[in-house]
Parts: C-alpha cells; structure tokens; sequence
C-alpha cells in the first residue's frame, strides 16, 4: 500500500505563522507530517510519495528519505496549476495495490476507541473537506475510477468506522483549537511528545522548572526550555521547543511556538505567541512587537557543524591569504597600470541579517582577454579581498554565493538558510549567473550543505580556475 | 503621532492618532505636561486611544506616568476607544489590571462623572 500527500497549496492562514508549511504545522510540538507517518505505519503503508510545491525544502529537510519512520518517502512536484489528483495520473497502475490520498490540510484525528484497520481487500474509506479530500482505498477498481475522474469520495464509507476522523485546519482558531484540544488530553492517542507525568502533561528533554514556578496540567512542554522563577504555566498551554519564559509571566490557554522569548510578567492568555509575533486565533490579527522584553525570537546557538566549518575556513582562508598576499600585490598592481582590471565594492547581504559591502576586483572591456587576467583568475586572486572577509569573520569560506542587495533581497527571505561565502557554485565562472540559476543554486545549498560539499565546491573552484588558464572550461574571459 | 486636548462636560478628552511609540511618546508627554498645567481645574481624563492603532512599550510607560500624574491631583485617567492591536499590548503587560478601559468616550466621560 502507498500512500500520496499532496502539500502544494499553502493555506492563506500560515503566513501569520511565518510561512511554515502546513505539513510542517506544529500541533501538540509535532508537526502535522508526524502524525500522518504514525497513520500510514498503523495501515501498513510502505511507501510515501510527498507531492511538494511551496516551502518544498523545508518538508524535504524535515522528512529526508523517511527513516525517522521507518517508511520510504519519495518526493514529486506538480505545478500549481495542476488539481492534486492529476499526480496519479501519471501512472495509475503503481496505485492499484492501495492508496491513501490526502490533498489538503487535513488532520488525522483519533478517536477514543481504537478500531482495526481496513480489510486487505477492501472498502474506500473517503471524505471531502473544506481543506482538501482524503481517500483511503484498496479496490482497484475505484480507484481506477477515482483517478480517472469518474468517482469522487462521495459515496465511500466514512473515516470514523476506522476510528479515525480527518479535522480541517482551514483557519488559525483551527490550528489553535487543535493544539489545545491535544493538550487537553487527546494527544496520548498519539505518540507522544515527551514524558507523560500521568496528570496530562507532558515535558520534553532539557526542560529547566524552578521550585517557585507552577506548571498546571493538562500542558505540553517541548525540549530546551527554561521557565523563570515564579512564573504560571498551564493550565492548557502547548509549549514549543527552544521557549524561554521570564520570572512571573502568566500563561494559560496559549500556544507558544518554537524559538520564542516570553517577556518578565507577560501574560497570555487565548493567544499564539511566535518569535515577536503575537497573534489572535480568534479574528487571526497579528501583532509584531518591537519590544523584546515582552516576545522575541530565541537565536540558537550555532551549531557543531557551523562552528567546525567556520574554525576550518578561517584558518584555511588564513593560509590562503598568506599564500596569495605577494602575487596578488604585484599582479594587481601590474594589472591596474595596464588598466586590465579594478577594484569597486557592491552591497551584499551579510550572514546575520546584515548588508555589507565587499571588494570585488574586475577585469576591463579590453583586459579580460589579457594574459595577466587569466593568471590573476586561474591563481584565484579575484577572491583575495573576500578571503580578507573570511579572516575577519565576516564570511564563510564555502557557501552561497553573496546575494545582492536590493537585487537579491526576495531570494534572500525565501532560503531557510544562508552562508555567504567565498566559494560557491559560481565562483568557477567569473561574471553574474542568471537570477533564475543563481535562485536554483542557492537553495541546492541550502538544502545540501555538508562538509562534504564544501569540500566539493573548494575543489571545483581550484580545478575549475585552473582548466580556464589552460583554456579549458567555462572562464568566460 | 498627534495628540488634540480638549474638556467636555469638565473632563479632559485627549485624542491621540497614529501609534504611540518611543519615536512619538516624548513630545507627547511635554504636549500632555504643558495642557495638564494650564487646566489646573481638570481632575479626571479620557484618553480616546481609537486612532492609536499600535502602541509599544513606550507609549505604554507614558500612559502610565500621565494616569500618576492625573491620580496625584486626586482624578482617574480612563481609555476609551482602544485598537485590537493596542489592545493586544495591553492584554500581555496585564496594563487592563491598571486602567479603567471603555468603548466609547461619552461612556468614559459618563463614567468619569
């Protein structure tokens, strides 16, 4: 049996929580994609096919090949434009065997009883709601018809005879009404998140609670938190992870998501707390506070890898820089009395947030075919002002390439990531790669970052620099 | 920002429009300062916050050093009108424990009364 989730349509109402895909939506500290993993484990589903379209690297880095499941998770893309079930389309056969089909924001919702699942088979099991449709079927036969658009899931038996009953999150007070109602007691139908202390609640790893504060049940507490001295939370409060809460700060009936700091005395009540943001689930008004003693956004510390790869690069660019200090002053300077090339700054985004301007040197209209130039290029010698950069630890050494700004500032708020850095996919070429390439290669990184592909990408540039003196490659000089 | 000051029925109504912010809050309070003095007969004041759509910790902190300003001289200082956002602010710093908050300002004169 397989199972297909279509999440290509970001709801309107996500964009309050800053653009987290749905199937990412943290209900009760898991998100929503968990819950749907647990279903497709009980039915006996071997095999996902996530049909991706916005926010398609986010799911991907979450769920990877699916091994936290257990499960084997593959991924297509369908353009927008394309209603979900024409993804089936595509190869009707491989379906035949049984299929769970979701094409919306829907949640799995388990009822009290458990029930066995459906028989090997089978009925179809269908429901059509405001989010999306979700089918369930190991009848050939309609599902032969549901693809090919002659059946719909009106008619098929209905989830609850499973046990299980789709909820539509079609709206923020949906979502919160949700995580509340897990809280509250439904989440130990699921697997659960954290230790269960028996009096519903439930705390994550790393959780650090005074004597002084009160943690009322039924509460969810995610990992690496810290609660301040005095302070009240619960009853009926989900908690997410990396959530700091400050001495005396009242929290009930609340959803406090991932990497937020709730302020000395702050309190919250029928609300949903994310970084700065403050939102009401009842008319979903959103709220962005300046003040970051009542909510901020918790940075977290960098992790093992960025720290490993940032020692490294430094001192490699410090090796490099030494190497390259001697030819870099006579070739450079050779190059400008011959007017073959310059040096101008441009502005770029910065790691953390920031612009900054950077040095770049360029060749002439009439110099770029010199033989100077091509030396200057092959030895790399174009970087020498950014390897002053990475020694000043104001880039990284291997990464994206710096985006500009304001040229670059909608890819820029679009990757989940960004390492600025020295060498990058482009930096074997010389010149400005296409936006639409630039954009690609950006979020390949993003997604792929490793050690070993930084090693990758430093070995492409040497070679790639090298090929070009011998007037091989790409050097488009 | 601007603030317009004027007494109804020997309540002082203070309109404010636009968000009351650090950027704003310090000409507000000398404005508030300057009128308080002239109107020595004046006890209590509504604030009519209706075109305040967006109020920080600043303009939070002034509100609070005009209603000890007003209380000093043995008045009461009431909101009237508040914003969904303002009233947002409000709600998390628990500043509704503080002022008295009413949805109109005939109500909050009335009140005043």
């Amino acid at each position: 049996m397989k199972a297909v989730i279509y999440s290509g349509t970001a709801p309107s109402w996500t964009r309050s929580l800053g653009g987290t895909p749905w199937l990412l939506v943290p209900l009760a500290n898991r998100p929503l994609l968990d819950f749907w993993m647990e279903w497709c484990l009980d039915l006996g589903v071997s095999e996902v096919r996530l049909v991706l379209g916005d926010s398609a690297d986010q799911i991907e880095a979450y769920a990877e090949e699916g091994r936290r499941w257990g499960l084997r998770i593959g991924y297509s893309f369908l353009r927008d434009d394309r209603p979900p079930v024409s993804f089936l389309k595509r190869d009707p056969a491989q379906w035949r065997g049984g299929l769970l089909f979701l094409s919306g924001p829907l949640f799995p919702r388990r009822l009290p009883e458990r029930k066995p699942g459906p028989s090997a088979d089978g009925e179809t099991y269908g429901c059509a709601l405001p989010g999306g449709d979700c089918l369930l079927s190991r009848d050939p036969a309609f599902l032969d018809a549901f693809i090919a658009g002659e059946r719909t899931v009106e008619g098929t038996r209905p989830f609850r005879e499973l046990g299980i009953e789709p909820a539509p999150l079609a709206s923020i007070r949906a979502f919160f009404d949700l995580n509340l109602q897990l809280a509250e007691g439904e989440v130990g139908r699921y697997v659960t998140p954290g230790y269960g202390a028996g009096d519903g609640s439930f705390v994550g790893y790393n959780v650090v609670i005074p004597p002084s504060a009160r943690v009322a049940a039924p509460v969810v507490i995610g990992n690496d938190c810290r609660i301040g001295a005095l302070a009240s939370v619960g009853p009926s409060a989900v908690i997410g992870n990396h959530v700091v809460i400050d001495r005396q700060t009242d929290l009930r009936r609340c959803v406090i998501l991932d990497g937020t700091y709730v302020g000395r005395g702050v309190e919250l009540r029928d609300k949903i707390a994310t970084g700065r943001r403050l939102i009401d689930p009842d008319d979903g008004a959103v709220l962005d506070l300046e003040d970051p003693w009542l909510l901020a956004e918790v940075k977290r510390s960098a992790s093992f890898r960025d720290v490993g790869s940032g020692v490294a690069g430094w001192l490699l660019a410090l090796a490099l820089l030494v190497l390259q200090a001697v030819p870099f002053v006579l070739l450079y300077g050779w190059l400008r009395c011959w007017g073959a090339a310059d040096y101008r700054r441009r502005v770029f985004h910065g790691p953390n947030g920031r612009v900054q301007s950077l040095g770049l040197v360029q060749p002439s209209e009439t110099g770029r075919s010199s033989a100077g130039w091509r030396l200057f290029f092959a030895l790399g010698l174009d970087l020498f002002p950014r390897l002053g950069r990475v020694a000043a630890g104001r880039l990284w050494l291997c990464g994206h390439e710096p985006l500009r700004a304001p040229e670059d500032n909608a890819l820029r708020e679009t990757l989940p990531a960004y390492y600025p850095a020295v060498f990058s996919y482009a930096t074997p070429r010389f010149g400005e790669s296409e936006p639409a390439v630039t954009a690609v290669q950006a979020r390949y990184y993003a997604h792929r970052r490793c050690w070993r592909e930084d090693w990758r990408i430093f070995g492409a540039v040497l070679v790639g620099r090298a090929k070009s003196l011998l007037g091989e490659g790409d050097r488009d000089a | 920002m601007e603030a317009t000051f004027v007494i109804d029925k020997g309540v002082g109504v203070v309109t404010v429009t636009g968000p009351l912010t650090a950027a704003g809050v310090d000409s507000f309070r000398e404005q508030f300062g300057g009128w308080w003095q002239n109107a020595s007969e004046l006890r209590n004041v509504v604030m009519d916050l209706g075109g305040v759509e967006f109020l920080d910790s600043a303009g939070l902190g002034a509100l609070i050093a005009l209603l000890k300003r007003v209380t000093e001289r043995g008045g009461d200082l009431k909101i009237a009108r508040l914003q969904k956002k303002a009233r947002m602010v409000f709600e998390i710093t628990r500043a509704y424990e503080v002022f008295d908050i009413l949805d109109s300002v005939e109500e909050a004169v009335k009140a005043c009364g």
